[in-house]
């Protein structure tokens, strides 16, 4: 099975969307319409060039939607409490892995982790040349990174949503983390 | 560890506990199940458990360098790395964070080594307000229990009893939905992550390569946990190290899917060091507390191989006897096949008494991601006690000691703390000349032949319908409950030499 496929199918079997881009025109309208259908109106976001790139703070903003994307070195406090009221945090992801739907997320300025983390809604940025078969080979990229001495200070698995099942053994999704997981494939 | 008899039957007479108990354990076990079998089905499962067992050992077996390595990482990356050889401790070490820090608010993710030290409840008593965030951990913790299961702390409540504690103890009426139930705990729990001053979690695996501590939850408190305070607490037990991230692979596909039968869990972070400059989150402190607690002193012994455990809770889950009386019933932190193996080894022959809860089935090795023999290591100590050999916990000073502190760190920050727990039970003489009696009779055929047609002389007044109903002396009470098949006048292996003597005649003939 292709990796594509296999992905597919991991974040179906965890209810979670995904969707196809062909390329960041059609990405940023994906966003902006689950941004939309779900009656969003803060969002927050990584300040990454290519998120901008995409048009998107603009085309939220025209849309009625507030976009926060915090610029490195931002105050903390500001940023949590945007990020607290936020509906939504929209993220790229560094890899996807497609055994088991997972999305991975490095930190760094500009990447606040409460951006996935704090709102009820979380949508990742993936590109398709970013997708590996397996963890396996998500462990050989982070070993690669550690011998270039570039370990972020936090590596983010997340696959799928928040999610729990201690309490009579029923699954309940939005734990303490977000209810939805939402991928844009692009590329 | 008194009164494991008088546990085990309160717990016995709790039947809706013992048949939610019973229904969260056989509902874990058919998910892991389905896991192995999506990994046997693509031809990976042995191989995987094999690498998994291989890495913890190399990890085991070159612990000091490891340990030395993953010291130096965490440092070099501006955390802080703190020693401590007892429970007590590594409380005081993090108290003393706490204190220096100023800080009053901790949240905490969930963490077996730290119930192991009485870590919430010290901290509560020293007056700071410790909040448990894992959902499971939250609902004991305001119950006042103990979690009853390593993955899954209040599978022993029902939500109608879950709905009650919340009503008596935070005053919110909530229908007895877990949805409900989960949300008021979301909404109880969200403005402590954001405000809290400290976030303390224990860590499933430390990378000595980049000195990265590796948390794995469902529902994302650890994240939170660790991204919003500006104080991040570590207590790791030393068994957790792992060499590399490559080491990480075969640990990370088999521990989810054998906890809860999840190809992943939710969450996987990787922590490594403090925030770096320009980030706006993460903790600005990181401290780790390395502990120790008798488990160097398994290393090299026969027994190092339980330090290999996930605590993945797969063998709770298989155990007949788990499944029958419930962590409670065990009376100590770590319950089913892994409390009864690991506790005495830790705790000495003050606990050596769970080595009891065990009816050598072998379910517990079985399941074992990592394939610790557990039920040899249950019998080995069993083997132990009777011969009034002192277990590993119960045998003086720590004899490694030394190793840890040589890592990296200022000498005698590891003290000895050995021979808390006094001396090993005996074994009564009459019991010790029973069994080499029976060793006797048993090791002989013509001697087996003779006690077998002895005893079945002897039962045939006894017996009733084929089966015996009575017992004398101290097997009266064991044979109370059991209806015991009477020993056959002319036993299976006089029948077989016949049937074989028939065979060979009507072959012949």
């Amino acid at each position: 099975m292709k990796a594509e496929e296999r992905f597919r199918q991991a974040l179906a079997d965890l209810s979670c969307q995904l969707v196809q881009a062909a390329d960041g025109k059609e990405a940023a309208a994906a966003v902006l319409h689950a941004l939309r259908q779900r009656r969003v109106t803060e969002v927050v976001a990584w300040a990454e060039p290519w998120l901008s790139e995409l048009g998107l703070p603009q085309a939220a903003r025209q849309a009625g939607i507030s976009w926060y994307a915090p610029p490195a070195g931002t105050d903390s406090a500001e940023v949590r409490e945007a990020a607290a009221r936020a509906g939504a945090g929209v993220t790229g992801a560094d890899w996807g892995v497609a055994e088991t739907g997972t999305l991975a997320l490095l930190s760094g300025p500009g990447r606040p982790r409460m951006t996935h983390l704090l709102p009820p809604l979380h949508i990742a940025l993936l590109s398709r040349t970013r997708l590996l078969p397996d963890m396996a080979a998500l462990f050989r990229e982070m070993a690669a990174l550690a011998r270039l001495g570039a370990t972020p200070s936090a590596l983010q698995l997340v696959t799928g949503p928040s999610r729990s099942a201690d309490i009579a053994d029923v699954l309940v999704r939005k734990v303490h983390g977000p209810g939805e997981v939402m991928v844009v494939l692009v590329g | 560890m008194s009164g494991l008899r008088d546990r085990v039957r309160a717990e016995l007479q709790q039947t809706a506990k013992r048949s939610a108990v019973a229904a969260s354990t056989r509902g874990e076990h058919l998910a892991k199940e389905r896991a192995w079998r999506e990994l046997a089905a693509e031809g990976r499962l042995q191989a995987l458990r094999d690498q998994a067992r291989d890495v913890k050992n190399q990890a085991l077996a070159h612990h000091e360098e490891y340990l030395r390595q993953f010291v130096a990482q965490v440092e070099r990356r501006g955390g802080r790395v703190h020693f401590a050889s007892t429970g007590e401790a590594a409380v005081a070490q993090v108290l003393a964070i706490i204190r220096e820090a100023g800080a009053c608010r901790i949240v905490k993710a969930k963490s077996m080594v730290s119930e192991e030290i009485g870590l919430t409840p010290a901290l509560e008593a020293a007056g700071l307000e410790t909040l448990e965030t894992d959902l499971g951990e939250f609902i004991v913790q305001l119950a006042g229990q103990a979690p009853s299961h390593i993955t899954g702390p209040a599978i022993h409540l029902s939500a109608k009893q879950i709905a009650g504690i919340f009503c008596e103890k935070l005053g919110e009426e909530v229908p007895p939905d877990p949805e409900a139930l989960a949300a008021l705990a979301r909404r109880m729990l969200r403005d402590k992550f954001l405000t809290a001053d400290v976030g303390i979690t224990g860590a499933n695996f430390g990378v000595a390569e980049t000195g990265s501590i590796l948390l794995v939850t469902n529902e994302g408190n650890a994240d939170l946990a660790t991204a919003l305070p500006p104080v991040m607490i570590v207590v790791m037990g030393i068994e957790k190290l792992v060499p590399d991230w490559a080491a990480l692979e075969p640990l990370l596909t088999l521990l989810p899917r054998t906890a809860t039968g999840q190809r992943m869990t939710v969450y996987v972070t990787a922590i490594t060091g403090p925030r770096q400059p320009g980030e706006v989150d993460g903790p600005e402190e990181l401290h780790v507390v390395l502990l120790d607690n008798g488990r160097s002193r398994l290393l090299g012994t026969k027994y190092q191989d339980v330090l290999r455990c996930l605590r993945c809770g797969a063998c709770l889950d298989a155990c007949p006897v788990f499944r029958q009386v419930g962590g409670h019933g065990y009376g100590s932190v770590y319950s089913g096949p892994i409390g009864a193996t690991l506790t005495p080894l830790l705790k000495g022959a003050a606990a050596d008494e769970l080595l009891d809860l065990c009816s050598v089935c072998g379910a517990c090795t079985e399941n074992c991601p990592v394939q610790i023999p557990l039920h040899r290591l249950i019998l080995e100590q069993r083997a132990d006690r009777a011969a009034g050999r002192p277990g590993p916990a119960d045998q003086g000073p720590w004899h490694t000691a030394g190793q840890a502190a040589a890592a990296g760190a200022a000498t005698g920050r590891f003290s000895p703390a050995g021979g808390a727990f006094g001396a090993v039970r005996q074994v009564s003489l009459a019991e010790r000349w029973l069994f080499r009696l029976w060793a006797w009779a048993w090791s002989d055929p013509r001697r087996y032949r003779a006690v077998a047609r002895l005893v079945a002389l002897l039962a045939r007044p006894f017996s009733r319908d084929g089966h015996l109903t009575w017992f004398p002396g101290p097997l009266a009470e064991w044979g109370r409950e059991r209806d015991f098949p009477a020993p056959a006048l002319r036993p299976f292996h006089e029948r077989w030499s016949e049937l074989e003597q028939e065979e060979g005649a009507a072959h012949e003939g």
